[in-house]
């Protein structure tokens, strides 16, 4: 139990340190996009999707605004899930393994990851539209998108839901067991 | 369907301490406190033998049936 507790400390703070991080550098990155976060530190962080759109090198800043607004959507599902991560992992901590908290935790972690996913799409040509809007005629573009990635992420969603009714399961057993005189 | 179960009655009846019982009967008094106020889900046999061994009583007199549609 000792080592679990150990190892999900380790976790918690590095997705705390990565939730407090994320919004800093979401904000540095369009303050000067289209150049990546770090770039010139060889570390490259951007929050422009990758696609076939001709992004100006030179955005006007209601262009950035519009994109900074559209990027809120996947910066939010992002925030979302390292939020249930690191109260998940809080709990493991704590030794809460099989607590009715823990569960709805690992749920809405699933179900987080599958929105996201489901609105990847929306996002997408939201952005695209956003980004080659002050393009020249021929070059401004609306792409959507679902890789093999979006299919894999949806999966594994699935999949951790599927394990979140399991872990119901599980704290049903222990309850029983705790209120077994 | 709702099992109620009547320690409390048992231990007023002997003139008892709950911590007396669960000392005697080998539980901690959070348990026996699970126990009388209704939130325990099973109880072991081994148990409910000491309570009626400690008590002198029988199981009847300690768990009591109490159909919910009829009340």
């Amino acid at each position: 139990m000792k080592k679990i507790q150990r190892v999900s400390r380790f976790f918690k703070w590095v997705f705390q340190i990565i939730f407090y991080i994320l919004p800093i550098t979401y904000i540095i990155f369009w303050i000067n996009a289209p150049t990546p976060v770090f770039s010139t530190y060889g570390f490259i962080l951007s929050f422009i999707p990758q696609g076939n759109m001709i992004v100006s090198t030179m955005l006007p800043t209601d262009t950035k605004l519009l994109a900074f607004v559209i990027g809120l959507i996947p910066l939010a599902v992002n925030l979302f899930i390292l939020y249930f991560l690191v109260r998940l992992f809080r709990g493991f901590e704590k030794s809460e393994i099989f607590s009715k908290r823990n569960v709805g935790h690992i749920k809405w972690l699933g179900y987080t990851i599958l929105i996201g996913q489901l609105l990847q799409p929306l996002y997408q040509a939201l952005m695209s539209a956003a980004l080659t809007w002050h393009n020249l005629p021929g070059t401004r573009v609306i792409e959507i998108s679902f890789t093999g990635t979006n299919v894999g992420l949806v999966l594994t969603a699935l999949l951790i839901i599927l394990i979140s009714w399991i872990m119901a399961e599980g704290q049903k057993l222990q309850e029983e067991q705790e209120y077994t005189v | 369907m709702t099992i109620v179960v009547n320690v409390d009655v048992m231990l007023a009846r002997r003139k008892i301490r709950s911590k007396e019982l669960a000392e005697a009967v080998g539980i901690t008094e959070q348990n026996l406190s699970i126990l009388k106020t209704g939130k325990a889900k099973a109880i072991r046999f081994s148990t409910l033998d000491a309570i009626c061994k400690y008590l002198d009583c029988q199981p009847g007199d300690v768990l009591e049936y109490l159909d919910e549609e009829r009340l």
